[in-house]
C-alpha cells in the first residue's frame, strides 16, 4: 500500500513540474521549486505517519520532471519516467544517506533509463513522429 | 586544438563522474539489500542508464570553457557559493528541512535571476539539502558550494536537459566535500 502511494506521489509531482514547466513555460527551477515547496508544507501534515517521506518522494519526482521537452516529448512519456522514479525511490532511496543531491541522482537515474528503454524498444520513432 | 582536447577530456571526466555517482547509488543499494527483485530490477535500470549515458556522451558537443575570472565564471560562483550556503541555514539553522530550504532558495532564484544562474542556484542548494553528518558547520557549507561552483564552471553544458542531471552534479560535491571534510576534521 506504501509503495502504491509513494508511486502515485512521484507520478503526481513529475507530471506537475513538467506542466508548469513545459505546458505553462514557466521553466523548470520554478516549477520544481513550487511542486517542492508546496509537498513539503502539504504533505507532512495531511500524511503525519508519512509525510515526509511522501514529500522527499515528491521532490525527487520534481527533479525528474525538469527534463527537456526533446527528452520527454509528451506527458506520457513524462508518466513513464515519474513511475520509474517511484520504482527506484522505494528500491534505493535509502542509498548515500545525508547526501544532498541523492534525490536528484534517482531522478536522473529515472530519466536515463527511460531514454535508454526508448531507444531499445522505440528506436527513433517517437523522434520522428515529432519531428514529422 | 588543445583546448578541444581539454574540453573532450572535461566531457569524458563528467561520463566517468555520473557513471560513478549512478552505478554507486545501485550497486551500494544492491550490496545492502536481500530483497532479489529488488536487485533485478536495479541491474535491468542501470544497464539502460549506463547505455543512455554512453548515447548522450556521444553526442556532446565541443565547447569552450569559460575564462575562470570572466564575468560569467564569477557569477556562477556568487550563485553556487549562495544557493548552498542559504539552503544549509535554512535547513539546519532555521529549521525547516531540506525540502522546504531547497523551494523556498528554488523559488527566490527563479524570481531575481536569470535561467541559467537560477539553474545553478537550485542545482547548488541540492547541496544544502545535506545532512549535518556530511556538512557538519557553515564552512564546510562554503566549501560545499565553492566545489560545485568549481564542477559547473567546467561541465554545465554535460547532460543538459535530463532531469536530476543537477541532482547527480550536487551528490559528486557533497561526496567530495564530505571526503575533505572527514580528511580535515
Amino acid at each position: 500500500m506504501d509503495v502504491l502511494v509513494i508511486l502515485s506521489t512521484t507520478l503526481i509531482s513529475s507530471m506537475a513540474t513538467y506542466a508548469i514547466s513545459h505546458l505553462l513555460k514557466k521553466g523548470g527551477v520554478i516549477a520544481s521549486a513550487i511542486v517542492t515547496l508546496v509537498s513539503g508544507m502539504i504533505l507532512p501534515y495531511f500524511f503525519p505517519t508519512m509525510g515526509l517521506t511522501l514529500a522527499t518522494a515528491a521532490a525527487c519526482g520534481s527533479y525528474a520532471g525538469m527534463i527537456s521537452l526533446e527528452n520527454a516529448v509528451d506527458v506520457f512519456e513524462m508518466a513513464a519516467i515519474g513511475i520509474l522514479v517511484g520504482i527506484l525511490f522505494v528500491a534505493a532511496g535509502n542509498a548515500f544517506p545525508g547526501i544532498g543531491g541523492r534525490l536528484g541522482t534517482v531522478g536522473g537515474i529515472a530519466c536515463f533509463s527511460w531514454l535508454g528503454i526508448k531507444k531499445v524498444f522505440f528506436g527513433n520513432k517517437k523522434k520522428n513522429e515529432d519531428a514529422g | 586544438m588543445k583546448r578541444l582536447k581539454s574540453t573532450k577530456n572535461l566531457n569524458i571526466f563528467g561520463l566517468l563522474a555520473f557513471m560513478a555517482v549512478g552505478v554507486g547509488l545501485i550497486v551500494s543499494t544492491i550490496i545492502n539489500d536481500d530483497n532479489l527483485y529488488k536487485t533485478e530490477i536495479l541491474i535491468l535500470l542501470s544497464a539502460f542508464y549506463l547505455m543512455s549515458l554512453w548515447d548522450h556522451y556521444r553526442q556532446i558537443p565541443e565547447k569552450d570553457v569559460a575564462g575562470l575570472l570572466s564575468n560569467a565564471s564569477i557569477q556562477m560562483m556568487i550563485c553556487a557559493l549562495a544557493g548552498t550556503t542559504a539552503t544549509w541555514f535554512i535547513n539546519h539553522e532555521i529549521g525547516y528541512g531540506s525540502i522546504i530550504a531547497n523551494g523556498l532558495v528554488g523559488i527566490v532564484a527563479a524570481s531575481i535571476l536569470p535561467e541559467k544562474l537560477a539553474g545553478i542556484t537550485y542545482t547548488s542548494s541540492l547541496v544544502g539539502m545535506s545532512s549535518l553528518s556530511v556538512l557538519p558547520t557553515i564552512w564546510s557549507a562554503i566549501l560545499a558550494g565553492f566545489i560545485i561552483g568549481l564542477i559547473f564552471l567546467f561541465t554545465s553544458d554535460i547532460y543538459a536537459g535530463i532531469g536530476g542531471k543537477g541532482g547527480t552534479t550536487a551528490s559528486i560535491a557533497a561526496i567530495v566535500t564530505k571526503t575533505i571534510v572527514k580528511f580535515f576534521l
